[in-house]
């Protein structure tokens, strides 16, 4: 079939060398030997890379453009290779001014993300005096301390502080007058569903004792991903104490939380788990609460009652039966319909939630307790409320205002991709998350771009990559 | 103007061969890589010309 290279005519040696060029610059392409990659997507259709931005009815398809009506919104990215990080730049239409935020998903059994901020219109008209080192920023209501370092060292009680995209580096030391233990175990009213964040106080002496019983109400099948629980346990300084994974193979799975404390501390119990499993709870401890997110499951003739400190709560049901009307404080909120987020803003600063029966998700940002005694050593998040809380004299945030001219602002936030999830075939997930359910079809929120820099190792760090591991291999 | 069979057989012979030997390269790079030819060029298209390309080719030889 194939004639001599010299018999070759010059426009057919050219075909083949254009051939051959192009195969090179796709391999270019695939492989990205510099390590980085740039892809960008202005509409809603989007590219081979960026692709399935849903779900569909929380975007306005019809203009095809990329208009958010709904929240979250989702797309994924597909490159040919893995990187280590993704620098995601969002530009947007100034008039929508929303909080925005970018995550990537890290593990899809319980849809968790990492997620950084983009725009936080809170803290973009926060007036007050300010120290700003690198990205982090310190606001003073009144100007106390000159200094970040002098802040770090001395700083406020979690009552006067608010925070945004900071990690608290310090431990708490909480002193709770007239605290007695109780020595007998009492187990919670009702079933706890999926994954939940414990605050826990243990007294001196005191040891901290959680049993956790776990049952799936699901009628199908639960895949390894749902069965899996993880419990950590992390200590007053924040580090991780203990942490146990088990998988629901048998009907019911049992764990026991024993961990003595000679001094009195704070702990927090992370329970990471299917909405699909239920929990029964058993503690000695009576000071405790449930951060930012509660899911009790009762039965439809008892009587329940919670305490939360949240500015805003959230419900939610999943259960058709479980549409039902609540009390919030002296208001009612009325659940009418399941899939749906009804947001309510509460007028004290701890509200009481009664209701009867019923399977709703509870959220907010502060803390939810079977105790009128909220328990909550934490400083709380930055949120629109913030004005509205005359104790907060102090917020700390790690943020970059976006860049804005006149009609677009453009933001960027770096996220880590080592342990992002990789759905086969569609690759990373992403969220763009707009806090406070203030998108519709008439305030939606327009972007106008959206850049992936995808960052990783280049060809040479890989090859030496590749060269250590096989030495590796052959040494041992 | 006399039609020049022969060299209308040669012109597609050529084509036929350049179209396999493109499509055997992207179809095996993408199989090996996801992502490598499909954002880029539409391989659809590439294997219609190719088709195209093979019966022009036993329509010339039966000429």
């Amino acid at each position: 079939m194939f004639k001599g290279w010299r018999q070759l005519e010059t426009w057919q040696k050219i075909l083949w060398l254009g051939l051959i060029v192009v195969w090179l610059v796709l391999l270019y392409l695939a492989i990205r030997p510099t390590g980085v990659a740039i892809y960008r997507v202005n509409d809603w259709s989007g590219t081979y890379f960026l692709h399935k931005f849903g779900p569909p009815e929380r975007w306005a398809t019809s203009s095809g453009g990329l208009v958010m009506i709904g929240e979250p919104g989702y797309f994924y990215v597909r490159p040919t290779r893995r990187f280590n990080q993704a620098e995601i730049t969002i530009k947007w239409r100034k008039s929508s001014d929303v909080p925005l935020e970018v995550g990537v998903l890290v593990d899809r059994a319980h849809w968790q993300y990492i997620t950084k901020p983009l725009n936080n219109p809170v803290l973009n008209n926060l007036h007050w005096p300010s120290l700003m080192n690198g990205s982090y920023c310190l606001w003073q209501r009144k100007p106390v301390y000159s200094s970040w370092q002098d802040f770090i060292n001395n700083p406020p009680p979690a009552s006067q502080l608010a925070l945004y995209n900071f990690s608290w580096p310090l431990a708490i030391t909480p002193i709770l007058d007239n605290y007695q233990a109780k020595a007998n175990w009492q187990t919670l009213p009702g079933k706890w569903r999926g994954s939940q964040h414990l605050i826990v106080y243990v007294g001196p002496g005191e040891s901290l004792a959680w049993r956790l019983t776990a049952v799936s109400d699901s009628v199908k099948p639960l895949t390894a991903d749902e069965r899996e629980i993880e419990v950590n346990i992390y200590g007053p300084d924040s580090t991780r104490i203990q942490s146990s994974r088990f998988s629901l193979e048998q009907e019911q799975v049992s764990q026991e939380i024993i961990i003595p404390s000679k001094v009195a501390a704070v702990y927090n119990i992370e329970i990471k788990a299917s909405s699909k499993i239920l929990f029964t709870l058993a503690t000695k401890q009576s000071i405790f609460s449930w951060q930012n997110q509660v899911w009790p499951v009762f039965s439809p003739d008892f009587s329940w009652q919670m305490w939360t400190d949240v500015p805003e709560l959230t419900a939610q049901t999943i259960q058709p039966t479980s549409c039902e009307t609540i009390n919030v404080g002296s208001q009612s909120l009325t659940i009418d319909s399941t899939y749906k987020q009804y947001h309510i803003i509460t007028e004290d600063p701890v509200t009481e939630i009664k209701g009867r029966g019923g399977d709703i998700q509870f959220s907010g940002n502060g803390v939810f307790s079977l105790s009128s005694e909220v328990f909550n050593p934490y400083p709380r998040r930055v949120d629109r409320f913030l004005d509205k809380d005359p104790d907060i004299n102090f917020v700390a945030a790690n943020y970059e205002m976006p860049s804005c001219n006149e009609q677009i602002c453009k933001a960027s936030a770096v996220l880590p991709l080592k342990e992002a999830f990789w759905q086969p075939n569609d690759g990373y997930q992403f969220i763009i998350a707009v806090s406070g359910g203030q998108l519709s079809t008439s305030s939606p929120l327009t972007i106008e771009e959206i850049q992936v820099k995808l960052i990783g190792s280049n060809l040479w760090q890989a090859i030496e990559h590749k060269l250590q591991f096989l030495w590796l291999k052959l040494t041992r | 103007m006399k039609f020049k069979w022969q060299s209308c057989l040669k012109l597609n012979d050529f084509f036929y061969n350049w179209l396999l030997v493109g499509l055997v390269l992207f179809l095996v790079s993408e199989a090996i890589l996801p992502g490598f030819v499909q954002p880029y060029i539409n391989l659809n298209l590439w294997l219609l010309f190719w088709a195209t390309s093979a019966i022009l080719e036993m329509l010339l030889v039966n000429k």
